[in-house]
């Protein structure tokens, strides 16, 4: 992945009988220095090359993306509640699920579509404070099994209450919301808009998890009694990070069905809520850049490999056990290393001349 | 590489004064003989920890029978006990871990026996875990760190880098040197020695600058060298820090405490100077005879008021 394993190679190769000594290392050092350095510009790169694809006119493609962004979101935001609290959620898709319907909803009884999202987001906010009491009451294997059972819960309210939600067939979106200049019925403003919105939330969650928040919240996970006995009221940490990743799931939500203009029970079924924690175990937990990963290539497994492969769900569940297997950093564990090794390399050829000066 | 090797018995190293909050305090304070509180005291100045008939069942168990203990402000006080002598239980019900069936905690006076963990941590009661608790995940740097905003309001901080905190990291820095951690700030708590886990366990504790700390078994587990590195540790604590140790070595106690309580089979079996303990006879049955047990359960617990707690003339 990153410029550290294409050296491998080059710096193992170094000490070679012909080369003047020092010398071929001297280049190997210098090139992964450089790519310590340009880490970043290759992430530049990354990301203009989604751009580019959300620009262009393939509108197939520009929806691969836009589905890998929104599904990022989930991922990322589920990540912050099982990644670093070690509370792993089975019920984010659902809460996605009611962020999109809230604004289908909204719209079908006439709000504006700007009020229509206000709704989306304050029913998945206020949904999530109220089930939080309940949720992050228990830990481990209970907690999994009470966000499964509110999954369902709320599943089952989208395929039954068909009063409310039209059940199995689900509610089409025609108006998007515009203000100004700025239109998403516009497909390249609505891009642009996903793509801004993913920025915005991986900008904040990175900062979350980096905080004295984020701190105590890998603190839960370590040792809950140990944190409780240095001040910190632990129960109100597990609840504020579940909140904040409930809330992340309806804004997904809200993009989901600015992308799909469609939302269906289907979006917030047992295999979706599964497939967000597939995409946080193989990204890698406690990344947040990790279940970024996770979600493009489970999309991509999704909905380009299936077009020619039916039994995809088969490649992906052995990719699934072949990464937990030989990474349990999922994949952005192999970036890591791959990160580490580089180090230790620099760190070896800037040790071997200063050996050879001394007398 | 390990702290046990670089910090043999009289390197010298392990003599270094504490994290105390006043750096002019005199180290190595609490052997019998030093001033304490003067008796006369006991009826102005609340006691720093005041249990009071403490009882603890577990379905039908009773853990910790109508234990009651006064411990001065200041004193270096040893709980004592055999195996099963209800010593962490009374821990649990101090810290608040657990809860008591009867009786009642106060601190400093206040009644805290309704107060959960948190909320007593912040009134000034610290302690440490028999079983060790740290952060193994985390980092020695995160570790400490991660105590020190324990107590301010920046634990909730969401948006600001840990790491920006300067005067944090660079205390959790300087908390990690003055007990030989210096090294290993960056190190994974998972990587340290035993000694070091032990060290940084009390660090942790350390770091919220407690009135009151209760200690479980800091030595526990710990070899002969790092067991005096542990009660190297303990002496250079700041004078004025009340200390509240389980260990059931008296050796390990002798030089550290001042008084101590024994217990046995959740009922207190003497409270008093480290060499009225030492003497007694209770005592010495339970720690060599057989009869212990009987001898514990006939024994009326002393009062609150009987033995002297904050040193001896």
């Amino acid at each position: 992945m990153t410029a550290g394993e294409k050296a491998g190679p080059v710096a193992l190769s170094s000490p070679g009988p012909a080369a003047p000594p020092g010398r071929r290392a001297r280049l190997a050092l210098t090139f992964l220095r450089g790519s310590r350095r340009f880490t970043a510009p290759v992430a530049v790169v990354a990301v203009a090359v989604v751009l580019v694809l959300l620009l262009q006119g393939n509108s197939f493609a520009s929806t691969l993306v836009l589905d890998m962004l929104v599904y990022a979101i989930a991922a990322m935001s589920l990540d912050l509640l099982g990644g670093y609290a070690g509370l792993i959620s089975l019920g984010q898709a659902g809460f996605l699920g009611v962020g999109a319907y809230g604004v289908a909803i909204a719209e079908v009884h006439f709000f504006s579509p700007w009020a229509a999202v206000g709704i989306g987001l304050g029913a998945t906010l206020a949904l999530g404070l109220a089930l939080g009491i309940v949720a992050v009451r228990v830990k481990g294997v209970s907690f999994v099994i009470i966000t499964l059972a509110i999954g369902q819960i709320l599943w089952g309210l989208a395929f039954q209450w068909v009063g409310l939600s039209e059940g199995d067939n689900g509610i089409p979106l025609s108006v998007l919301p515009s203000i100004g200049p700025i239109d998403l019925n516009d497909p390249l403003t609505l891009r642009m808009t996903v793509l801004v919105v993913f920025a915005v939330v991986a900008f904040l969650l990175v900062m979350l998890v980096h905080s004295p928040f984020g701190l105590s919240l890998r603190g839960v996970r370590s040792n809950e009694t140990r944190l409780a006995a240095l001040g910190y009221r632990t129960g109100l940490h597990r609840y504020l990070a579940w909140v904040i990743s409930v809330f992340f799931a309806g804004v997904a939500g809200v993009l989901y069905i600015f992308v799909n203009q469609l939302i269906s029970p289907d979006a917030m079924s047992f295999s979706a809520d599964g497939l967000i924690v597939i995409m946080v175990v193989l990204g890698g937990l406690g990344s947040i850049w990790g279940p970024a990963l996770g979600a493009v290539v489970i999309v991509l497994f999704q909905q380009e490999l299936s077009t020619y492969l039916t039994r995809w769900q088969t490649v992906m569940g052995l990719t699934m056990i072949a990464v937990v297997l030989f990474s349990p950093g999922g994949l952005w564990g192999i970036v890591r290393a791959a990160g580490r090794r580089r180090d230790a390399l620099i760190a070896r050829l800037e040790a071997r001349p200063a050996r050879r000066d001394m007398p | 590489m390990t702290a046990g090797q670089d910090r043999g018995v009289g390197s010298g190293q392990p003599s270094r004064p504490g994290p105390s909050p006043e750096p002019g305090q005199p180290a190595g304070r609490g052997r019998p003989g030093e001033p304490g509180p003067p008796a006369g005291a006991r009826g102005q100045a609340p006691p720093a920890l005041e249990a009071s008939h403490l009882s603890r069942n577990f379905r039908g168990l009773t853990a910790v029978a109508d234990v009651s203990l006064w411990v001065a402000p200041g004193a270096r006080f040893g709980v004592i006990g055999p195996n099963g002598a209800g010593k962490t239980t009374l821990f649990n019900l101090l810290s608040g871990e657990l809860r008591p069936t009867a009786g009642s905690v106060a601190l400093f006076g206040r009644d805290i026996t309704g107060l959960r963990p948190y909320r007593r941590v912040a009134l000034g009661l610290g302690r440490t875990f028999q079983i060790t608790r740290i952060f193994s995940d985390l980092t020695v740097l995160e570790n400490l760190t991660l105590a020190l905003h324990g107590l301010s309001r920046s634990k909730l901080s969401l948006l600001r880098p840990w790491r920006s905190y300067r005067a944090m990291t660079a205390e959790a820095a300087e908390l990690a040197a003055s007990f030989g951690l210096a090294e290993r700030l960056d190190a994974a708590a998972s990587a340290l020695s035993h000694g070091e886990v032990r060290e940084l366990e009390v660090l942790l504790a350390l770091a919220l600058k407690p009135k009151v700390l209760l200690l479980d078994e800091p030595a526990a587990g710990l070899s002969p060298a790092e067991r005096v590195d542990i009660q190297a540790l303990l002496t250079s604590l700041p004078a004025d820090l009340t200390l509240i140790m389980i260990e059931h070595d008296i050796d390990v106690l002798r030089g550290v405490v001042d008084s101590a309580a024994v217990l046995h089979l959740g009922t207190l079996v003497v409270q008093g100077s480290m060499r009225d303990i030492q003497n007694d006879e209770r005592v010495r049955e339970l720690y060599l005879g057989g009869a212990g047990s009987r001898a514990a359960g006939t024994s009326p617990p002393p009062g609150p008021a009987s033995p002297e707690m904050g040193g001896r003339p």
